[in-house]
């Protein structure tokens, strides 16, 4: 965990402690990814500085996080799941290091596990 | 063993069999293409086909129209949606209809998973260019739908050379583009434009078929063609159906750069695009009672 300025922020950090205002109000959850709404949102409310989670830190929480998911799942649940990864690290295999293709893919398999773990598919 | 692009173009010219749409599609692309025509010629046109006529308004009484009252008839679908998506919708049908004919054979491509991912990239494609503005969504959906018919055409009246690039594809995995650039010259995306152009499609719609896969080839108007470059990576993202290799191609920066976006919007793109895809999903029936007919 580290502390950065609000100024110094960028898209894709993820906050490690609760961000609250002067009133005791919590502005930012711990675990939300910060965005640029949520960069000027945090600005605009006098926020100076946010603790942020290192870069291992946060892939170890969230590969936990998937791993939680995977566990608690129904055995159907858990293998649609582990499909869904399959097909997505054959599709995206070509693109190590492409900061772009790492984020559709994080992004997909993300919005896919729900979804799928939710029922929806 | 590399064949000469010449050889392929000259194919193409002389393939007398390339896909034709029903005459009546003809005429409604002369007419909608015609400012001075007017809505009562049109639907009139689509009225004299009873079958055209009610897939016409099945589709515009569907979710991807998200109509709040029911249109009865073709002259309302004219009057309340409009040319360009009445077109949008006629082409749509009825090149389905025309690739999923029972003469057609099924070569490399399945059919139903064929004709899912280009739905799926023709309602992505159009999500892409409403949220950013790029106007034109009916032709966003038309060209994300007609994107892949290159494939169709090579896989039917080709097939030899299809086999050549599949044999690259799939034992020396190989991108499905690179096979295609290495043993022909030239990309699916070209071919289609070569069918689009013989169609007599608007020449916006056959520019974005044509540059969607190399988008900074475009660079005077590369907005279409993202939405469409887009449209078709996260429709195979997502699953929906098959584009020919199973691998995802990388997002050309170019497209981005022409919508004004970073990969840092992907978290808040993702769910409206899949949502507007399973919208689409009435053409689907149309894919599949095509190919059972």
């Amino acid at each position: 965990m580290k502390t950065k300025a609000t100024s110094q922020l960028v898209p894709g950090d993820i906050v490690a402690q609760p961000v609250s205002d002067g009133k005791g109000n919590v502005l930012v959850h711990a675990g939300a990814e910060i965005t640029d709404a949520l960069i000027r949102v945090l600005s605009r409310r006098g926020v100076e500085e946010v603790e942020i989670k290192e870069g291992d830190e946060a892939e170890q929480e969230e590969q936990e996080s998937r791993r939680l998911e995977l566990s608690h799942s129904d055995p159907v649940t858990k293998q649609k799941i582990e499909e869904m990864q399959e097909r997505l690290n054959l599709g995206f295999h070509r693109h190590e290091g492409n900061v772009t293709m790492a984020m559709l893919y994080k992004t997909t398999v993300d919005y896919l596990t729900a979804k799928i773990a939710s029922g929806e598919r | 063993m590399a064949v000469d692009p010449a050889k392929i173009e000259n194919m193409l010219t002389n393939v007398e069999e390339l896909p034709t749409l029903p005459s009546i599609i003809g005429r409604l692309i002369e007419l909608l293409n015609d400012e001075r025509s007017q809505a009562k010629q049109i639907a009139e046109l689509i009225s004299s086909d009873q079958a055209l006529s009610a897939k016409v308004l099945k589709i515009v009484n569907s979710p991807l129209y998200g109509v709040s009252k029911k249109i009865g008839t073709i002259s309302q679908a004219v009057v309340i949606l409009g040319y360009s998506t009445v077109r949008s919708v006629v082409l749509s049908t009825s090149v389905i209809e025309t690739f999923t004919r029972k003469d057609i054979h099924e070569g490399y491509f399945n059919a139903s998973e064929f004709w899912t991912h280009a739905i799926g990239t023709a309602a992505a494609s159009r999500a892409f260019a409403r949220t950013y503005e790029v106007g034109r969504v009916d032709d966003a959906f038309t060209a994300g739908l007609l994107h892949g018919v290159g494939l169709l055409v090579l896989d039917q009246y080709l097939p030899d050379v299809m086999a050549q690039i599949q044999e690259l594809v799939e034992l020396e995995d190989l991108p499905l583009v690179e096979a295609e650039e290495e043993v022909m010259g030239m990309n699916h995306a070209r071919v289609a434009a070569r069918l689009l152009e013989e169609w007599k499609l608007p020449e916006i719609i056959v520019k974005a078929v044509a540059n969607h896969i190399h988008v900074d080839n475009c660079p005077d108007d590369p907005q279409l063609a993202s939405c469409v470059h887009l449209g078709d990576i996260f429709t195979r993202a997502l699953g929906y159906g098959s584009a020919g290799e199973p691998t995802v191609p990388a997002i050309n920066s170019a497209a981005l750069m022409a919508l004004g976006i970073d990969h840092t919007a992907f978290p808040v793109l993702i769910e409206p695009v899949d949502r507007d895809i399973q919208k689409a999903s009435v053409l689907l029936e149309f894919a599949r009672a095509g190919a059972s007919a």
